[in-house]
């Protein structure tokens, strides 16, 4: 697929409108039990049925196990998983631990990544917000930053985009920390942070002015093409940015993000403000952005089932620093439960053929819930003119 | 700083509201010179002078407005710099587009208040205009100061509302007036506070004006001074800013 598929394909709510390769890889990126369930839409006859959480045969009791801090464990809407932050690198498996660079004398080459910061540290007053953080992000990575409210991820987007300067550390972007050409190569960065424009001005205007200040070319074209990509191309041209929805601020934000094709995307809270379908719309975008152009993405948010769904890597910031960097796959592999999701009817049979088996069924949840079931089906409460 | 100036000025010209309040302050400055011209003894060029003792206030006020107020609520600033543009050159930038928005306004004004009254059959002596043009000048650069002095405090302390009450007291001359009071009122202080008067922005455009072209070097004392009140406050500001968090 070329760039330019992707440029003027792009989905429509709709998973089906997405480009077939582009869709595949969307959802072969975001492998694993939930998403087979919560990330499609519940059509009519799945909302019947149910999903067995089984225990793997290495399965320890949870009283056994270190239980996540408050607030780390994000119960998944959908599938009722329980998906446990890691809260500490001690958490993680062999394999995790072994792949971050953090660990072990490993040589750093910074020519290798997009981004590479090298023991920040930032401070406001006595305030210490990171503390010799260091993250490593490649050339081609979907990098999800992940941290609590107030761990510094946005503090430290701002610093790699300048906007925030650091006490202490290195940062290398594309390879370099000299900052002439780090500030050239920033010319090649789109990044949503917050979603500040002008009130008065409609979508189009708003990016009208923000392609002058780039320096994109291609205009009426290029901003048609990431309205359509981030879902805003149907809006009214007399709706101006004041009368925007959060969700629709935040989608305006990702469009002036895209603006010129960048190399790195980084995103704040770009699933801010959107509903399910959205959220799912724009990872699949992400994704196949990342696929197609090979955009290296860089974004953080507090809905961690949409960041474990998009991003290849993960970094943990805790305590003013990254904790731990790990790859989608040791995640999969810290899994306690495995899924199997099978017709409301057949619930019992199911658990006796499992039982029969020598298989306890820890948990029965439904697949998704009845209310996202209905809304968006087409005759039930989703139902649009 | 091509691009920021060219994506500024071509959101601020295209503004409904920016083109209207420039065609009131046009229409104001006719309607002004044309009154101004019949029947009063002291003169076409005293009666204007209050119209353009004034252009700090309302010109420099929508300037800044449209500037820099709308620009720092929609966090252009973020993007230009987060796009690899210098600190200090979006700050310039910023300021460039207040003096070629200024110039732009005071030079019409200036025509204005030329050819009004040609056009209404009263021709302009030629010390006339020499005396609409300084002051004119002298008004841009108490603009552009202004502007500086505001634009301090706006990116120096990252606020929109002290940046603008700022620049309304220094551009309305409240602040000339404290001082003035103030050093009046302080009997010891009153030789001191003429010669402060003397050294203040409005001291220095009005002395100039009135008597310009005497001797070379007060009059270059003078216009170093004006060039300082623009260039301390400039120099101060991009100073603050690099240090500035840009949320």
């Amino acid at each position: 697929m070329t760039d330019n598929d992707l440029n003027t394909s792009f989905p429509q709510n709709d998973e089906a409108s997405l480009p077939d390769n582009a869709s595949n890889e969307a959802s072969n990126a975001s492998s694993g039990p939930p998403e087979s369930t919560a990330d499609a839409p519940a059509s009519s006859d799945e909302g019947n049925r149910v999903f067995l959480e089984t225990p793997p045969e290495n399965y320890v009791p949870e009283e056994t196990w270190s239980p996540a801090a408050p607030g780390e464990e994000n119960k998944n809407s959908h599938t009722g998983a329980s998906q446990t932050a890691v809260s500490d690198a001690s958490d993680m498996p062999d394999t995790a631990r072994d792949s971050s660079p953090l660990d072990g004398p490993q040589e750093i080459r910074p020519e290798i990544y997009a981004v590479y910061a090298d023991c920040v540290h930032k401070s406001y007053g006595s305030h210490q917000v990171l503390t010799g953080a260091t993250i490593h992000v490649q050339r081609g990575d979907i990098y999800a930053l992940i941290g609590q409210d107030g761990s510094g991820r946005t503090t430290l987007l701002r610093m790699i985009l300048g906007l925030t300067e650091f006490s202490a550390g290195n940062l290398y972007i594309n390879g370099t920390s000299d900052e002439t050409e780090i500030r050239t190569r920033r010319s090649r960065i789109g990044f949503l942070l917050g979603t500040h424009f002008f009130p008065e001005l409609n979508a189009r205007k708003n990016l009208n002015y923000y392609r002058r200040l780039k320096g994109v070319k291609g205009g009426h074209r290029e901003i048609t093409r990431v309205l359509r990509a981030a879902g805003l191309d149907q809006i009214d041209r007399k709706c101006t940015f004041d009368h925007f929805s959060e969700g629709m601020k935040q989608r305006l934000g990702i469009a002036n993000a895209l603006l010129g094709n960048p190399e790195l995307l980084i995103l704040d809270e770009p699933f801010g403000g959107s509903d399910a379908r959205e959220k799912e719309r724009i990872r699949n975008y992400l994704t196949a952005l990342n696929k197609e152009n090979g955009t290296t993405i860089l974004l953080t948010s507090n809905d961690l089932t949409s960041l474990e769904l998009t991003a290849n890597r993960f970094g943990i910031l805790k305590g003013g620093k990254i904790i731990h960097e790990f790859e989608k796959s040791d995640l999969l592999n810290t899994r306690k439960f495995s899924g199997l999701t099978v017709p409301m009817n057949d619930l019992d049979k199911a658990c006796a053929i499992l039982s029969q088996q020598g298989i306890q069924a820890e948990k029965v949840n439904e697949a998704s819930t009845a209310l996202e079931d209905y809304f968006y089906q087409p005759e039930g409460g989703g139902k649009q003119s | 700083m091509r691009r920021y100036l060219n994506a500024d000025l071509h959101r601020i010209t295209l503004k409904k509201s920016f083109i209207i309040l420039m065609l009131l302050e046009f229409a104001a400055a006719a309607g002004f010179s044309l009154l101004s011209i019949s029947g009063r003894s002291s003169g076409y060029k005293n009666e204007i002078s209050s119209c353009i003792l004034f252009m700090p206030l309302y010109l420099g006020t929508f300037l800044y407005h449209f500037v820099l107020s709308e620009d720092f609520r929609a966090g252009t600033m973020q993007t230009a710099i987060g796009r690899g543009m210098t600190r200090p050159a979006a700050y310039l930038t910023k300021f460039v587009e207040i003096a070629l928005l200024g110039a732009f306004n005071a030079a019409i004004v200036c025509a204005i208040l030329i050819y009004v009254p040609a056009l209404a059959g009263t021709a302009v002596k030629i010390t006339d205009i020499r005396a609409i043009l300084l002051p004119v000048i002298m008004a841009y650069i108490r603009i552009l100061s202004c502007s500086a002095i505001g634009m301090m405090f706006l990116y120096g302390g990252m606020n929109e509302m002290t940046g603008f009450g700022v620049y309304l007291m220094v551009s309305s001359g409240m602040v000339q007036s404290f001082l003035n009071d103030l050093t009046g009122r302080i009997s010891v202080g009153k030789s001191i506070g003429k010669r402060i008067a003397a050294f203040t922005l409005s001291g220095l455009t009005s002395s100039f004006c009135e008597k310009p072209g005497g001797n070379i070097l007060p009059d270059l004392l003078r216009l170093a001074g004006m060039a300082a009140y623009v260039a301390v406050p400039l120099l101060i500001g991009i100073f603050l800013f690099s240090k500035r968090e840009l949320d």
